[in-house]
């Protein structure tokens, strides 16, 4: 249903029946919320699985097995700090162009639940050095909202000319 | 060697409709993409189970190859973004470079 709708938002046309870039343009930061969207649903999950495993882990007293996930997880994590970061250079990207980007206040915020996620790496990492790392990537990552907001609030980039001096109309007319 | 034949077309995009279709091949990508993290999440929550009790019964074997499997599948994802924002970069600076005068202004001529 939304492929659909970012179709039809891309191939939207003016009233002389072009189609215009800045509308497709749209369509693709409309498409970013989408995944922004995805993306917390993936890390609600992925906190949900952590507290269940930190319940497991709990009752089952030994955990000499589910030992060998300590590096996938904090993988896990990484990945999702690398999203968050590609999200927002997008954002910084389509801001750069002189296409301002907006935070609705219905965007998700991210949020790890840090207190059990350290816990749960408690369980599993044995050098404080490893905790100190994972809680710095969840520091970064539940700061994602005030990240995006720097860039919204940002101003649009304007070039400075090089060649001030030269009326660009008398140029265009030597060309010719 | 021989340079490639390329057939005649009556019908060639501008500069701008090729911009347009770049730019909605991205944004379709994306939503492919989201639809894929959303998948991955569906399955971790049927994996873990409403009560946080894993209904499936795993041994913790199970739950290390399944830790594993979704690290690799967040890893794919992380590199076909960059892939994704390396295209919109260079789309972006083909509408700066191209759409204002030059292209227009020469095919005056």
């Amino acid at each position: 249903m939304f492929d659909r709708n970012v179709r039809r938002g891309v191939n939207e046309r003016t009233c002389d029946g072009e189609p215009h870039v800045s509308s497709s343009l749209k369509a693709y930061t409309a498409s970013l919320y989408e995944l922004e969207k995805t993306l917390s649903g993936l890390i609600d999950s992925f906190s949900h699985y952590l507290r269940a495993l930190h319940q497991r882990i709990q009752d089952q007293g030994d955990h000499a097995e589910i030992v060998k996930i300590r590096y996938s997880s904090m993988l896990c994590l990484k990945s999702i700090l690398c999203l968050q970061t590609q999200l927002l250079k997008k954002y910084e990207v389509l801001q750069d162009a002189g296409f301002p980007i907006h935070h609705p206040p219905a965007a998700p915020v991210f949020a790890f639940p840090e207190a059990l996620v350290l816990e749960t790496f408690r369980m599993i990492l044995s050098h404080p050095e490893e905790w100190r790392r994972i809680r710095r990537i969840l520091r970064e990552i539940n700061r994602y909202k005030d990240k995006k907001q720097e860039i919204a609030d940002r101003c649009p980039f304007v070039p400075a000319s090089t060649r001030p001096w030269l009326n660009p109309a008398l140029v265009r007319d030597g060309h010719r | 060697m021989s340079l490639p034949e390329i057939p005649e077309v009556k019908f060639r995009p501008t500069m701008k409709e090729v911009i347009i279709d770049l730019l909605e091949s991205i944004a379709l990508e994306e939503i492919a993409l989201s639809h894929l993290l959303n998948a991955e999440a569906e399955k971790i929550q049927a994996f873990t189970g409403k009560k946080l009790d894993f209904p499936t019964c795993p041994s913790n074997m199970e739950i290390a190859k399944f830790n594993q499997q979704t690290s690799k599948f967040l890893e794919v994802i992380v590199m076909k973004e960059w892939l994704l924002l390396r295209k919109l970069e260079d789309v972006l600076f083909l509408k700066e470079e191209s759409l204002p005068c030059s292209i227009e202004m020469y095919e005056e001529e």
